[in-house]
């Protein structure tokens, strides 16, 4: 079987096992969030923090929880990569505490769910720091989001009321009863498969050659299923999932891709549930499934088309610089598109050894917002602001009231998404050209002219989504990028979770409006043709001058 | 056509830890625990640390008063 054969076998093989996913997994979704009965393990646990679990907060309430409970975070997670060698050094190797620049960058990249890593974790990381501090803050940070998707949808199933539910309560369930269930069983496949899971100390060994090499380990199963399955996509290892010990052969692989996609594809499930109508669920994973698709196939072609990759790419018939020769370009194409749609940013090949088409499209990807499906939670909500600006836009055109799932979308509502949307353009195009105007930001750039632009580009719009693959080639552990950087996720990630939990306290203080014959049909092939349109001409006019001048312009040089 | 890439340096570089210079890291695991010893005491500061704390707590003001904005453009 050609390797083309075989990647496409793959892609028809993940859409199935997702497809069997998406009624079950969805539902299920939906139950944890809408029923009353607590765990007991739940109880305890709001008794041990005092929470009042039937409490439900305003929508400002929940997002100043979410702050602060970031905030904590943050700091509590650079307090113990600074202090790694003193205390957290007793399992594993020995390792010096993290830098200022690098601890910071790294603690707010990993409780924005970005997992963007200026560091090797195998030479920087001690195992307790990994396994209790970034192991934890990717439980904690998938949770958040899909938290907050839950919140806004919760904006639409209630009416004259401006509680959306209580977000202690939320994070604990999405970890209790969703991450960490499918994390245990995830993890033990992935040891199956031959990752490794342990807590030995390096081992150095003597090559035939004579040479002497230091074998690192580490409780990898366990990490790097949650990993995926929250989108995060921080690996055990520097070079993620083209290491043997995160990614040991090929069925390891397409597991790696299925479950990095299994939640935010099962949640429009969810969604449809919660709101009542399966229907409307199927028409936003029509739009996701889509922009996919699409993905895969257009990055797929141009990594496999020979004439646009440069000399190398043609003598070797494929982009085979960067790729990793177990899994072979194919394998390569459908982790690259799969974790730039999420917010996932793990990576089993080299983004920035993409043919400049191919890692236009990566860089497309993320600059969707990743709403195809996009990161846990965050695609969600990301996606329903967009279905609120198609319907705001379809319903001018035609003549149809602008109504959403029996919400009225008023100029109120549409502030909230202008502003969601105009965000993320903002952070990141300002980060660029800060970098690329201040000669402290040139000075780590090491590929000038338009491969450098798509590498700063690609870098500020990988952080700021939240999505932490990196084109690398660029000097991102200066402390002028890491800084910026953890800035820009910052930004990137709570700013847009105001607007979005904002415009979910507005829907839910309105009244529910019967369907009418003036309402726009919202679960047609129709509707999602056009909120897949308005995706595609939002994103292409904002960012169409920074892709013009970088991949457009390297590839057709 | 020749290579994009216009400067010698290689696509991969290893993010790892040199504790210096743009690259702060290497993957390069052997002698780590003399260079843990050496770079134990080199990276310490507790001013550096104090400005990042006040990074953290100035970032998640700005965000505090976008709430309290966005609030006020509700009222």
């Amino acid at each position: 079987m050609s390797s083309t054969a075989a990647g496409w076998l793959q892609f028809v093989l993940l859409f199935a096992a997702l497809a069997a996913c998406y009624v079950p997994l969805g539902n299920y979704i939906a139950h944890i969030f809408t029923t009353d009965k607590d765990w007991r393990v739940e109880r305890g646990f709001y008794k041990l923090i005092g929470i009042n679990r039937s409490a439900d907060m305003k929508w400002s309430t929940y997002v100043r929880s979410i702050l602060a409970f970031s905030a904590v975070s943050v700091l509590f997670l650079y307090g113990m990569e600074r202090l790694q060698h003193y205390l957290f050094g007793f399992v594993g190797p020995h390792m010096a505490n993290v830098p200022q620049n690098t601890a910071w960058n790294t603690a707010v990249s990993f409780v924005t769910n970005t997992n963007w890593q200026n560091y090797a974790g195998e030479s920087t990381m001690t195992y307790i720091v990994q396994m209790s501090g970034l192991v934890v803050q990717q439980f904690l940070s998938a949770a958040v989001g899909l938290a907050v998707a839950i919140a806004m949808i919760r904006g639409f199933t209630r009416s004259r009321t401006d509680k959306l539910g209580n977000f202690w309560v939320d994070v604990t369930r999405g970890i209790l009863r969703l991450l960490l269930p499918l994390s245990i069983v995830g993890g033990l496949v992935l040891v199956a498969t031959g990752v490794i899971d342990n807590f030995s100390a390096y081992h150095t060994v003597t090559t035939l050659s004579g040479a002497h090499q230091t074998i690192p380990g580490g409780p990898v199963g366990s990490s790097e299923i949650i990993k995926n399955m929250g989108n995060n996509g921080g690996g055990w290892f520097n070079t993620n999932s083209a290491h043997p010990f995160e990614n040991p052969n090929s069925f390891s692989d397409i597991f790696e891709i299925f479950t990095l996609l299994l939640i935010p594809f099962a949640t429009p499930r969810a969604f449809g549930k919660m709101v009542k109508d399966n229907r409307q669920g199927y028409a936003l994973v029509a739009v996701m499934v889509i922009i996919w698709a699409a993905a895969v196939g257009g990055l797929s072609f141009f990594e496999a088309h020979t004439g646009t990759g440069g000399t190398a790419t043609m003598l070797a018939r494929h982009a085979a610089e960067g790729t990793e020769t177990r899994f072979g370009t194919p394998g390569c194409s459908l982790f690259a598109s799969s974790t730039t749609v999420t917010s996932t940013g793990a990576v089993n090949c080299f983004h920035d050894s993409l043919t400049p088409f191919g890692g236009g499209i990566a860089l497309f990807d993320i600059a969707l917002g990743e709403i195809a499906p996009g990161g846990i939670g965050a695609g969600m909500y990301g996606l329903l602001i967009l279905a609120i600006v198609t319907v705001f836009v379809g319903g001018l055109m035609v003549g149809r009231t602008p109504e959403y799932i029996g919400k009225k979308i008023r100029p109120v509502e549409m502030k909230y998404a202008a502003l969601y949307f105009l965000t993320l353009p903002v952070v990141i195009l300002t980060a660029a050209a800060l970098s690329i105007g201040t000669k402290t930001g040139q000075n780590a750039i090491f590929n000038p002219g338009p491969h450098g632009l798509t590498e700063i580009v690609y870098a500020f719009a990988s952080e700021a989504n939240n999505n932490g693959s990196a084109f690398a080639g660029l000097g991102t552990a200066a402390t002028w990028y890491q800084t910026l950087g953890g800035i820009v996720m910052l930004l990137g990630r709570f700013a847009p979770e105001i607007f979005a939990l904002g415009l979910a306290g507005s829907l839910a203080r309105q009244q529910r409006v019967p369907v009418s014959a003036g309402t726009l049909d919202t679960r047609t092939p129709l509707f999602v043709g056009m909120v897949v349109g308005v995706i595609l001409v939002l994103v292409g006019l904002t960012y169409f001058p920074a892709l013009a001048l970088g991949p457009f312009a390297e590839g057709l040089h | 056509m020749d290579s994009v890439k216009t400067r010698g340096e290689t696509a991969w570089i290893a993010y790892g830890p040199d504790f210096g210079g743009l690259y702060p890291c290497s993957t390069d695991l052997s002698g780590l625990d003399e260079r843990v010893g050496r770079v134990r005491l080199s990276v310490g500061g507790p001013v550096e640390d104090l400005a990042y704390i006040g990074l953290t707590i100035l970032v998640f003001g700005v965000l505090w008063l976008i709430v309290k904005g966005v609030e006020r453009f509700e009222r």
